[in-house]
């Protein structure tokens, strides 16, 4: 087991090396000049070299490079050029928000997936099988921020106007449109704070980013439970008379949430990248935010900081995995 | 302060926000028609004291004075600053004239124009810790700007150039800049060369007064003490600012500058602009100046416009930035060496359509060089046509130039909407007289710096500016002064270089007041008429949008800062 996590730290590390080095030449090849965004549009050429001297940018690719690479060692991200934030703050801030929205729906994916797809397996082709199936369609097909609008439109602005399509209610509110609170609580000029208003903020976005995620997991749940059902191993419990909830529980449920596991990991991964436009839609101030918004503005620290952060996260949340999966089944870690 | 971050302003203006097409607006009304400035005769019955929600959708860069760039920051900047000298909180031309504030009188300018001096009394103005604002307020603002550790890059660029001793400079404690100086309640501003723009550029928020104390730091003060009706009580970047009324304020300088409300929130600094519409209209947001969905313009100004459907106050305003859009025509390159050519082509444009490609309110056709906030601008002279094209003129200045037809141009633009329709508008025009576009589109941050660098092979540029400081120099002497063209990272991006032309500049901006504000209007009509150089095909000022609560009334939308925050009140019964 200790080889196993050595070599797979050891290529958690080459992976990392790899993505910043492949983000750093990217971002270098872009033909824009930070240095000039940063003097300003009216400033010379002087006086933009000025500045690139400062900000480290008129030294060949490898040497920046290098320098990045010593700051990181050093724990330091570097400094937005838009704003000369340090990005370890800009992420430290940004990152609970992604956390809490995407820990958040994939419990919410979780919790709706497994009993349905158990549900199917165990009742297939039957109302409730099709009805499953018909949820798993319409989540995969919908795109999410479709659903995020619609959802923040019809749940959160409708109930505040008193009428839709020619019909009046007392008006009410029902959840927010947009906007986070601190788990913590309410930070100066920030409207909430606490876990009720947290939780209360992110019911909607947790909602649509899992609705496509629980949508794929309830399929795979449910093919996963039913290879397993026909298992030579679980007709023998049944034969010897184990009861059907302990045959569900300990046989048929610990295999078939292998793969769902795997999925897991890797999905967690691929849920930051799709908090992007969760986050842009209910206005969260996470990453996914920070780092689209750095894009636009060529702010390359803050993209590489986000980037570097984020490969760390997946990197150890497949690592996390990897050595799940040895926890699970035993044979993983022996091969 | 119509300026900010480099990409996020010009792409602002060149894609006529390229959100604004992103909601497929391109609705049928005229962009221009929804203006309204919002007056300050007009106050309603409202209660002082209270609190307003604000969001905005991302555009923050710093709290502190030095180095704050971008719109929104300067327009929380114009309600926290004491100035020497201000624009009055009134709508319009008005709004335009520049005051004495914290300075007792205007300057005294010496013969040769080099040396200002302003009278400050200490204490007319305090700052919200009790620290009164003296003449020694402005010499740190100003050697704060150009203090190297500070690293103000954009007030560097403004200020560096004309005063004395600022080269020298190096931020040492106790060391000031020889051109900056105090004595009593007097500071002398002395210039190496007359730059007659120095009053308007005094009147940036990199001119604002600061605390004695406030630290040299380039990373930014987030909280930096403030002398106008409101200060910065708290910024959290991308998620929070709160401005609290100023308890020492007082309207010293008789602008009769309000502070109704005792608290602004900006409680959202990453707002969806859909969502942001929404929470608008109702009433989760008081106001948002970028945070709104450009599909909605139309609606929003048929709701909530000046003779809105919904009754009531006016809520939503479209109104000019002091910025251009213009084509920029390439007279380096064969296809548009020939000046009657670039004329021909101001004469083929149909500025309407390609100001509605942009989408409603993104654009207000114009053919001027000067945007309306800009001195100068009344002086300067419509020549080309603006609702229409004449096609008949354009195809007789063709034949005149003796050209041989197609010419083939590329046309560099951006790749975000709305800029490939607007190529498209542009290319069917441009056809009719002759000249065969091609397209080439490019992120805007791309496609500005290779327009920048001398020999890039492209013959129209489609561009953009917004104003620095409110003077006619920063945008025809940065614009189109050829005299020293660099190889990259230019603006000239006409290549324009006419010694004449260059001259002509040079000599505007030793002027002051009236004659100043002749020379450029004069430059910028002799650039369009008979003869005259062509060097752009302007083609509108682009807009600021505005939309408000229900509860917020008393805005005033002033001349040269757009909404004043320090205007804004709670209607009564609200």
């Amino acid at each position: 087991m200790t080889r196993y996590v050595i070599r797979r730290l050891l290529w958690a590390v080459v992976l990392f090396l790899a993505v910043t080095l492949v983000t750093f030449v990217i971002f270098y090849l872009i033909p824009v000049d930070p240095a000039r965004q940063a003097a300003g549009k009216a400033a010379t050429p002087a006086q933009i070299q000025e500045v690139a001297h400062r900000l480290y940018l008129d030294r060949p690719i490898w040497q920046q490079y290098l320098h990045f690479l010593d700051e990181l060692v050093h724990g330091n991200l570097g400094y937005s050029y838009a704003n000369r934030q340090s990005v370890n703050e800009t992420i430290k801030q940004a990152a609970p928000v992604t956390a809490s929205l995407v820990i958040g729906a994939a419990i919410l994916w979780l919790a709706m997936a497994v009993p349905i797809g158990v549900y199917s397996a165990l009742r297939p082709r039957t109302k409730g099988d099709r009805a499953a199936m018909g949820f798993v369609l319409a989540g995969i097909s919908v795109h999410p921020v479709w659903l995020g609008l619609v959802a923040s439109y019809l749940l959160a602005f409708v109930p505040t106007q008193g009428s839709f399509l020619g019909i009046h209610f007392p008006s009410f509110t029902l959840f927010p449109i947009q906007g986070y609170c601190n788990l913590k609580g309410a930070a100066p000029g920030e409207p909430c704070g606490g876990p009720v208003q947290w939780a209360y903020h992110l019911v909607l976005p947790w909602f649509v980013l899992a609705i496509g995620y629980a949508a794929f997991y309830v399929r795979l749940v449910r093919s996963s439970t039913m290879e397993v059902l026909n298992e030579d191993y679980v007709r023998t419990a049944r034969a010897k008379g184990v009861p059907a909830s302990q045959v569900l529980r300990s046989h048929v449920l610990r295999n078939a949430m292998l793969p769902v596991v795997t999925a897991f990991g890797m999905d967690i991964a691929l849920a930051l990248a799709g908090a992007v436009l969760i986050e842009f839609v209910f206005g969260l101030p996470g990453l996914g935010y920070v780092a689209v918004h750095s894009l636009y503005q060529f702010d390359y620290p803050v993209t590489l900081g986000v980037v570097v952060f984020a490969s760390i996260i997946v990197i150890v949340a497949n690592l996390v995995v990897d050595l799940l999966y040895a926890w699970i089944d035993p044979r993983i870690r022996l091969s | 302060m119509k300026r900010r971050g480099v990409w996020v302003a010009l792409t602002a203006v060149v894609a006529g926000s390229a959100l604004l097409f992103s909601a497929g607006c391109g609705s049928s009304g005229s962009s221009s028609s929804g203006g309204g400035g919002a007056s300050a005769g007009a106050i309603p019955a409202h209660q002082n004291g209270g609190t307003i929600k604000v969001a905005l959708s991302g555009n923050v860069d710093y709290m502190d004075p030095a180095l704050a760039y971008y719109q929104s920051t300067w327009q929380i900047l114009y309600s926290t600053c004491v100035k020497l000298t201000n624009y009055k909180d009134v709508t319009g031309d008005a709004g335009r004239v520049i005051y004495p504030e914290a300075a007792s009188a205007m300057p005294d300018i010496s013969s040769d124009g080099l040396t200002y001096t302003y009278t400050v009394p200490p204490g007319r103005f305090k700052f919200n810790t009790g620290e009164p604002v003296t003449a020694q307020s402005f010499q740190h603002a100003l050697e704060r700007d150009l203090n190297p550790n500070q690293a103000s890059y954009f007030g560097s660029v403004f200020l560096a150039p004309v005063i004395k001793g600022a080269s020298d400079f190096k931020g040492k404690p106790g060391e000031h800049v020889s051109g900056i100086q105090v004595q009593g309640d007097k500071l002398t501003v002395t210039l190496v060369k007359p730059d007659a723009g120095l009053l308007s550029k005094l009147t940036t928020p990199f001119a604002c007064a600061v605390s004695k104390d406030m630290p040299v730091d380039d990373k930014g003060v987030h909280t930096p003490p403030m002398a106008g009706p409101y200060y910065i009580a708290s910024y959290s970047p991308n998620r929070s600012i709160v401005l609290k009324k100023n308890p020492n304020w007082t309207d010293a300088a008789g602008f009769k500058r309000p502070a109704y409300l005792d608290e602004i929130d900006y409680t959202a600094l990453t707002e969806n602009t859909d969502q942001g519409t929404l929470q608008i209209k109702n009433g989760e947001l008081d106001y948002s100046p970028d945070a709104l969905s450009p599909a909605q313009f139309f609606q929003l100004n048929k709701e909530y416009g000046p003779n809105g459907t919904s009754g009531g106050d006016q809520r939503f305003f479209i109104t000019p930035a002091a910025a251009v859009s213009y084509l920029a025509l390439n007279t380096a390159r064969p296809a548009f060496s020939n000046p009657l050519v670039r004329q021909a082509v101001n004469y083929a444009i149909d500025r309407p359509a390609i100001a509605q490609a942009s989408g409603y309110g993104a654009t207000t056709p114009a053919e001027k060089y000067l945007p309306p906030q800009i001195a100068g601008s009344q002086q300067e002279q419509v020549v080309y046509p603006v609702d229409s094209v004449d096609l008949n003129k354009a195809k007789s200045l063709m034949q005149q130039a003796g050209v041989t037809t197609p010419i083939t141009a590329v046309l560099y633009t951006c790749n975000q909407a709305p800029c490939p329709d607007r190529a498209a508008i542009i290319q069917q025009n441009l056809k009719a007289i002759g000249i065969n576009v091609q397209i080439k589109e490019f992120d805007r941050g791309v496609q500005f710096g290779k327009e920048g660098t001398k020999g890039e092979p492209f013959d129209i540029g489609d561009e953009g500016w917004i104003a620095d400081y409110y003077d006619a120099y920063d945008f025809l002497n940065i614009l189109l002064d050829g005299s020293h063209i660099p190889a990259t990272n230019g603006n000239d991006f006409s290549y324009i270089n006419d010694p004449q032309l260059n001259a002509s500049l040079d000599h505007a901006n030793t002027l002051t007041g009236d004659a100043r504000n002749q020379a450029y209007g004069d430059i910028a009509t002799k650039l369009k008429q008979p003869g005259g150089l062509a060097p752009w095909a302007p083609r509108g000022f682009p807009n600021n949008i505005d939309f408000f609560s229900s509860r917020v009334g008393c805005q005033v939308n002033q001349g040269s800062y757009g909404m004043a925050l320090n205007t804004f009140c709670i209607k009564s019964g609200s």
